[in-house]
């Protein structure tokens, strides 16, 4: 497994962790996704889906806090992923619950664990 | 609280108010002194969770739209419990000019609604001299 890290200082606290698992990569995203740190959001997942691998996980376990302009970055980002199957990690109130309240729960494939986004059909 | 934020005068002890420069990477803090506050709030922590997100979306609404093409102004952040009608009720006001959401928001555009479904009571109220956003939520332990 290899691994890169997307950090900016304006955005202290936040990371984005890329671990590559051969055709698939998972995107672990910690901290706080708001204006500041959604641009870095955005540029992680955009540089991974540039290489096109089979499957992008994007993992929010550790997120407390989800903003809509997140939202509109992970709506993008699926919208871009063409035939590489894009899947988000979310429960409680932090993030599965603000993204139910926007339907997007409806338009992007999101799983309650990391295993059940990898080993799932 | 973050360095430069101001904790305006004439805010009723316990209440909470702040007056910011409409910038993005102001409200991060500003959320964080929101988040510390609904603590003692009476809000049960599903309220509390929805009130942080549902401000944040009233001031990133101000900072990305209120002042397009002009100066860039304030917001203020007013956070008050209200006792007598047992609910806590947040007011975001900005000073610049209200922009109707577009009908199709495309990618963008998921604040509004994202407040409506956040709070039961929402109130959006523009005038030429800047808008409103208050939403309240109910004391849980009244």
């Amino acid at each position: 497994m290899s691994s890169e890290a997307f950090q900016e200082d304006s955005a202290r606290g936040f990371s984005v962790q890329v671990e590559n698992h051969g055709e698939t990569v998972v995107l672990n995203v910690v901290g706080e996704v708001d204006l500041v740190t959604a641009p870095v959001l955005e540029e992680s997942i955009a540089t991974v889906l540039s290489r096109r691998p089979d499957m992008v996980v994007v993992d929010l376990s550790e997120v407390g806090f989800l903003a809509s302009v997140g939202m509109s970055v992970l709506i993008g980002c699926n919208e871009q992923a063409g035939t590489t199957r894009f899947r988000l990690v979310a429960t409680g109130a932090s993030t599965f619950r603000p993204m139910e309240l926007t339907g997007i729960a409806e338009a992007i494939s999101i799983y309650p664990t990391r295993d059940k986004a990898l080993t799932e059909d | 609280m973050n360095a430069g934020q101001q904790q305006l005068d004439g805010a009723q002890e316990g209440d909470l108010h702040f007056r910011v420069p409409a910038a993005a990477a102001r409200l991060t803090g500003l959320r964080h002194a929101l988040t510390e506050w609904a603590e003692h709030s009476g809000l049960s922590p599903e309220d509390r969770d929805a009130l942080t997100l549902a401000s944040y979306e009233a001031m990133a609404n101000s900072v990305e739209h209120a002042y397009v093409g002009q100066l860039q102004g304030v917001l203020d952040l007013r956070a008050v419990r209200d006792e007598k009608r047992g609910r806590v009720v947040v007011t975001v006001t900005d000073y610049g000019q209200w922009k109707t959401p577009p009908i199709d928001p495309g990618s963008r555009g998921r604040g509004l609604p994202l407040i409506r479904g956040l709070t039961p009571n929402a109130t959006i109220t523009p005038s030429e001299h800047g808008t409103t956003v208050s939403m309240s939520w109910p004391i849980a332990d009244v």
